[in-house]
């Protein structure tokens, strides 16, 4: 859609930014990059056509364009475009960023230096496309900060690595080691009763979304409160309480609709017996002898 | 912590369903990290979330360097959450203040206390954080009490207030110059072991940390850490120290305090508690407590579309509407904020009037807009404009020279 097409179809946020216009401009220094007021202007226009909806009200948008990172807007567009002085500025403040959150995601120096050099060949835009430059910094929208940005651009490109790399050995590994039985179809679990799947559905249907991120995070990625909390902008102690209140009001929301789908209690509580990957149970601990036979 | 069930995780597992081509954009979840969407696409994230695996790792991998959040303060889970517990310590801060109040007016001289009292309680506002209906004068005299009940506060600095305070002519006035003798007050050295003495483990560490933290607003660390040592009884007078400093001209603030915001409930009155427990901890250091300015004067914000917002009993208030302000500083008792083409205001009375500033040098008038201030002092300061113009002043703001 062009930018006359835009400005036709919500005509509310064209106003918003003809009333922000100059503020937006001189807040972002954009100009200190050589960057024109009309062209910031049509970013920043696209930007809140790419985000708003259609239903948005001129104070609304005025809000939009507020939180907008107007600043590292336009750093990150002036790289996109080559300018050397924002390059000097952006190095500067992220370089040693970029290396640091590398080596926290990978976790081994080697692989993390692989992953930041890969992520500055993409910021700089070394890739062309129609002989032009194509740099990734041209799409940061300033929604949130350029930092947050990088360190989100770093963990996606880690975790389609990871992830090719995964499938990538396990595809060498078949080749070297030639043909192979292929192992049995695993036994199908046995069928149990529907009713109880149909009463887990319904209970996770009544939780909120943040609720089923607690719960799958935890028991389905194996996240640690820690990370959990981190993820969700609250602290660990307040992770392990919300997992334990949410679990328990599960079961219980499990249990009545269980109940009310006409199983006993006893029923019930054989078809929600505890999973053994939950238990922390030691097996090995718990089959060893207590104490060594005696000697003769 | 409650197991889990097969069939439960096998729900779980049903839910991971998501087309490939709707996952957030890195600006989305950056974003979203930073809590800086809009309510509606905060709730599409979470939706997505629940049901991504790669985007919640994703998320995990990016935040795994930022700063831990803050703890929520601790507290009883199962008596917390009864409404019933609300009302219970409505009652019992309501008979506290009753005895409180009954006591403290014998402290004072007759004639002049009771005028004063009955003023101050017409025209304190409630504190909304645990009995709306007490004033803050009672809050003020309970807290009050509450530290001469812990051995704290020797019960003489009020009753030598009381003498030494000329006639007031205002009853801000007094409170104001009572809460200043209270947190000046030293007690003899030989006091300060029987202090200690009385003191439980958390509150002694508390106190130690308070004694090597530099004035200013407490740390997420001592937040962390002083918030548990906050009993309910104290809440009362941590609610009065804060409204009552809201309206005391002569109060010391932070630079860069961050904004209050109403609590709702009695519980969440632990994050003003918190705020006020070094001021317990640290009843040795008494002199720091005045420059504790997390609890001083209206506090400041810029919304989102550059409106100016003033902190009141009430929430928020506008102020300065019509203009679009970038930013705000404080210099002892006057407030400045600045921004859309170099329009300079200054308050003296917390915010609640503005008076626009020219600034001028001669003939050379700022250009552009004031996008940063900073005041050193109550009489140096320095903005700086878009158009890349320094500006200081060294009289409180009123005359000021282009660098």
């Amino acid at each position: 859609m062009t930018g006359t097409a835009q400005a036709a179809s919500r005509p509310q946020i064209t106003a918003a930014l003809a009333a922000m216009g100059e503020l937006i401009y001189r807040t972002s220094k954009a100009e200190k990059f050589g960057i024109a007021q009309p062209q910031f202007e049509e970013w920043v226009l696209a930007i809140a056509h790419k985000y708003l909806p259609a239903t948005i009200t001129e104070p609304e948008a005025e809000d939009f364009f507020g939180n907008l990172r107007l600043e590292d807007l336009a750093l990150a567009r002036a790289c996109a475009l080559g300018h050397e002085r924002a390059w000097e500025q952006f190095m500067a403040r992220f370089r040693e960023l970029l290396y640091d959150a590398a080596l926290g995601i990978a976790k081994e120096s080697s692989q993390a230096k692989d992953l930041a050099d890969s992520i500055y060949a993409d910021l700089y835009g070394m890739n062309q496309r129609d002989g032009q430059r194509v740099s990734k910094l041209a799409s940061y929208t300033g929604r949130g900060s350029l930092e947050g940005w990088l360190r989100t651009v770093i963990a996606q490109e880690f975790v389609n690595r990871y992830r090719s790399r995964k499938r990538l050995v396990s595809l060498e590994e078949e080749q070297e080691e030639g043909a192979q039985f292929a192992a049995s179809a695993p036994a199908p679990a046995p069928a149990g009763d529907p009713r109880v799947d149909q009463a887990v559905d319904q209970a996770l249907a009544c939780l909120d979304s943040e609720s089923r991120i607690i719960l799958s995070a935890y028991y389905l990625d194996g996240r640690r409160m820690a990370e959990i909390g981190r993820m969700l902008g609250f602290h660990e102690a307040t992770a392990s309480r919300k997992l334990d209140r949410i679990t328990k009001a599960l079961r219980k929301s499990i249990r009545e609709g269980l109940l009310k789908l006409g199983m006993s209690k006893r029923q019930v509580e054989e078809a929600l017996e505890t999973d053994v990957r939950d238990l922390g149970v030691d097996v090995r601990k718990n089959l060893a002898q207590e104490k060594k036979p005696p000697s003769f | 912590m409650t197991g889990f069930s097969q069939p439960e995780r096998r729900g779980l597992e049903r839910i991971q369903s998501v087309a490939p081509d709707s996952h957030p954009d890195a600006d989305l979840l950056a974003a979203f990290s930073e809590n800086s969407l809009t309510a509606r696409e905060q709730g599409q994230v979470l939706a997505h979330l629940a049901a991504c695996s790669t985007c919640r790792e994703i998320l995990a991998l990016a935040g795994s360097q930022l700063v831990e959040p803050v703890p929520e303060p601790l507290r009883k889970r199962g008596m917390w959450e009864m409404p019933l517990f609300h009302w219970g310590a409505a009652a019992a801060t309501a008979i506290v203040v009753i005895f409180a109040i009954a006591i403290g007016v014998r402290e004072y001289q007759p004639a002049r206390q009771t005028a004063a009292t009955a003023t101050f309680n017409e025209v304190a506002p409630a504190t909304p954080a645990l009995a709306p209906q007490s004033t803050v004068a009672d809050k003020v005299t309970a807290h009050e009490k509450a530290k001469q009940a812990e051995g704290l506060v020797q019960p003489g600095p009020t009753s030598q207030i009381a003498q030494n305070t000329p006639a007031p002519q205002t009853t801000t006035t007094l409170r104001a110059k009572h809460l200043q003798e209270q947190f000046r007050y030293e007690r003899p050295a030989d006091e300060s072991q029987t202090e200690t003495q009385n003191l439980d483990a958390t509150d002694k560490k508390a106190l130690a940390k308070d004694a090597t933290r530099s004035q200013g607003a407490p740390s997420a660390a001592d937040l962390g850490a002083t918030k548990g040592a906050v009993s309910s009884r104290d809440a009362g007078g941590a609610s009065a120290y804060q409204a009552k400093a809201e309206t005391q001209p002569a109060a010391k603030q932070a630079p860069g305090a961050p904004p209050q915001s109403t609590p709702s409930s009695a519980n969440e009155g632990a994050e003003v508690t918190a705020q006020v427990a070094p001021l317990q901890a640290g009843a040795a250091n008494a002199r720091n407590m005045v420059s504790l300015a997390p609890l001083g004067a209206a506090q400041l914000q810029i919304a989102s579309n550059a409106q100016l917002q003033r902190s009141t009993s009430q929430g928020w208030e506008n102020v300065l509407t019509g203009h679009k302000i970038l930013a705000f500083a404080t210099a002892g008792n006057r407030m400045f904020a600045g921004g859309a083409n170099g329009q300079l205001f200054a308050s003296d009375d917390n915010g609640a009037h503005w008076t626009p500033i020219a600034v001028h040098d001669g003939d050379t008038h700022v250009n552009g807009n004031i996008t940063q201030l900073h005041f050193s002092d109550a009489q140096n300061g320095t903005l700086s404009t878009s158009a890349a113009e320094t500006w200081t002043t060294s009289d409180g703001g009123h005359t000021w020279h282009k660098q």
